[in-house]
């Protein structure tokens, strides 16, 4: 959402991503570096300076994705840095889940199976995992999710319908294994 | 294969009200029409609202106060100045200015005199056509296919020298490919050579300044000159070169007990056989991709304009790399619609190292798009289509399809740390070139993009160096 005329200055502008958005960037800065709250930090700071630098008109017309693109690129630059960056792991979702043809009886557990939906997405792929966590979590739209993530809006959606199916698979796969 | 109806990430967008009204009109006519569609609709959204009503909370964090008052200290104004002592001194600095202009304009002007003959030369060398070139013999920072016409006939400026530089911008070749932006130089082989000579060049090459004070913001330039760049109109298609000898990993030597030891012969030095047979032309072989990324941001010396950066990652344990000398084409074809003026501004063969043998090619373009042209988050624009020469016999379609070049409108600030620092150097191997057509290009913009994209390099780490010899040349610019 566009934001007010005043607050076309950068102090105004920083100021007011620090206070919407402080905590939301700390959460996603960690959540792509394994958790390194202090790192987390680091990058935020990194990333609110940089507001300075960039053009309050252009940044303000969706300062949320802004904030979140640079945020996440500055992550990547460090775990590039660190040689901790794995471009892909797609291949490492379980195999046996693709082959797995759920029993159309357990849906009466459906209630159960889904209380553990959140704790299953870490057995999701990175990239799956991300675009559902910034929807869910973070409220960002299909459009802001490309900006942020440099994917086009059509493979957000793509990637956030197989998240889920596969998401639902890995529970009812848990479910049958319990 | 496309997605069967009832397994469509529509309904997924739609539950999440993701739809514009003709897209959801659609989906509604498809649940209205289809038992199996809203049966997995009614699937999606159950694991839908459970991970919405369960997301976990974000839990409250904060800078710690010291980031905290850094980042609100760079937006605090500047304490207030006596205003008399204020104009007094911007009085000084006008005169300062002024005759700083007025000795470099002098300087400028005799160093032009002194080489009217060799520009002479150089205009008679680039009106004529453009012959085939061995590539072999180009160096990095030049282009192979950038046959830059001039497209305008502007008036002839001051007499600025254009010095061709000998000075280069090499990445160190094992480093990962992600950090080229490391300016590394071998011991051997320093990255940017700024001595004696480079300083008199570059004094030589930079423009007699105007009144106007250096500035680091950049400024949209008023209207499009295509001065430098090639036309697209004339010249739709270029491409860049591929040569597999500078893709090979280098051979190390080792030492032993003092004696330096030669590292073992690649096999296909091995088993080369000792006479060989007399020379039969053997079909090149295919070459094969690993991956090619491209990366357009806005210009950070003219906003009108877009940096293109192109990585090739290339096998290094193919036989068009590790048997073969002949060089490919990657091949770029623009869009006229989208593209007015294109040049080629840096280029570099980074060698396969490390267990991945991946080695990489990097290019970067500098773009005037066309007046139409309007790019947004949300609109996309296809600037034109990238693609490998393969050589002939290979089979059609190999490869795949021909890479679109999208620009996805983003601003040179939201790019990563290593994309901003490359444009840092992109800049610097202009200035030391004596590029024409450079907007608002200084080194103090160079030195504003290297320095806020240095990251936590340490002290005596590579980009530290890259901007001390940044600032060097500065200096020695008497800027």
């Amino acid at each position: 959402m566009p934001l007010q005329q005043d607050l076309l200055s950068p102090a105004l502008l920083v100021r007011h991503a620090l206070e919407q958005y402080e905590s939301c960037l700390i959460s996603y800065a960690a959540s792509i570096l394994n958790g390194d709250e202090e790192r987390a930090r680091d990058v935020v700071q990194d990333t609110l300076l940089k507001l300075y630098l960039a053009d309050p008109v252009r940044v303000s017309e969706n300062l949320k994705a802004w904030l979140y693109a640079v945020c996440r690129n500055r992550c990547l630059d460090v775990l590039r840095k660190e040689h901790r960056l794995v471009f892909s792991e797609d291949g490492l979702a379980p195999d046996h889940v693709d082959d797995w043809q759920p029993d159309p009886g357990e849906e009466a557990e459906r209630d159960e199976m889904l209380s553990h939906v959140w704790s299953t997405t870490t057995q999701l792929p990175n990239n799956q995992r991300e675009v559902i966590r910034l929807k869910f979590q973070h409220g960002l739209s299909y459009k802001d999710i490309a900006r942020v993530t440099g994917l086009s809006v059509t493979n957000v959606g793509f990637l956030l319908h197989t998240g889920i199916k596969r998401l639902r698979k890995l529970l009812r796969h848990a479910l049958t294994e319990n | 294969m496309n997605p069967s109806p009832y397994d469509h990430p529509d309904l997924t967008a739609y539950a999440l009200g993701e739809l514009n009204n003709v897209e959801s009109a659609r989906v509604r006519q498809l649940l209205a029409q289809s038992p199996e569609a809203r049966a997995e609709y009614e699937r999606i959204s159950q694991t839908l609202n459970a991970l919405r009503e369960q997301a976990p909370p974000i839990p409250h964090r904060t800078l710690n106060p010291r980031q905290r008052e850094t980042i609100l200290a760079m937006g605090q104004p500047r304490a207030s100045h006596n205003p008399g002592r204020d104009n007094a001194r911007r009085i000084a600095w006008g005169v300062a200015k002024l005759a700083a202009a007025a000795s470099i304009t002098a300087g400028a002007f005799a160093l032009g005199m002194k080489f009217s003959d060799r520009l002479e030369d150089v205009a008679k060398t680039s009106a004529q056509p453009l012959a085939p070139r061995d590539h072999s013999s180009i160096p990095e920072a030049s282009s192979g296919a950038n046959q830059v016409v001039s497209a305008e006939k502007e008036p002839a400026p001051a007499p600025a020298p254009e010095v061709v530089s000998s000075v280069k911008l090499v990445a160190d070749a094992s480093k990962n490919a992600n950090d080229l932006a490391a300016p590394v130089p071998s011991p051997a082989t320093p990255v940017v050579a700024i001595g004696t000579n480079a300083t008199v060049e570059e004094n030589k090459r930079e423009p007699a300044p105007t009144a106007a004070p250096v500035v680091a913001a950049p400024k949209p330039a008023p209207a499009p000159s295509l001065k430098a760049f090639a036309v697209v109109k004339t010249q739709p298609e270029t491409f860049f070169v591929v040569q597999p000898k500078l893709l090979r990993p280098k051979i190390q030597s080792t030492e032993f007990a003092g004696l330096t030891v030669a590292a073992p012969l690649p096999d296909r030095v091995k088993n080369a056989p000792k006479n060989p047979a007399p020379h039969k032309p053997e079909q090149q072989p295919a070459l094969v991709l690993h991956s090619l990324d491209v990366k357009i941001s806005s210009c950070p010396w003219d906003s009108s304009r877009r940096l293109m950066r192109v990585v090739a990652q290339i096998p290094v344990e193919q036989a068009a790399v590790d048997a073969n000398d002949q060089d490919y084409h990657l091949n770029v074809k623009f869009d006229p619609a989208q593209v007015q003026g294109y040049r080629l501004i840096m280029e570099k063969h980074m060698p396969g190292s490390g267990p991945s043998k991946l080695a990489t090619r990097f290019a970067w373009y500098e773009i005037i798009p066309t007046k139409s042209f309007a790019v947004s988050h949300d609109k996309p624009v296809a600037l034109g289509v990238m693609e490998v020469a393969q050589p002939r016999g290979t089979p059609a379609g190999f490869g795949g399809p021909a890479r679109k070049m999208v620009d996805r409108g983003s601003d040179w600030s939201e790019m990563g740390e290593a994309f901003v620092f490359e444009t840092a150097m992109v800049g610097f191997n202009l200035l030391l070139q004596g590029s024409e057509n450079v907007g608002s290009l200084n080194h103090r913009l160079v030195l504003d993009l290297a320095q806020q994209s240095k990251g936590d390099d340490p002290n005596d780490g590579e980009r530290t160096k890259f901007i001390h010899a940044v600032q060097q040349a500065q200096k020695a610019a008497g800027l």
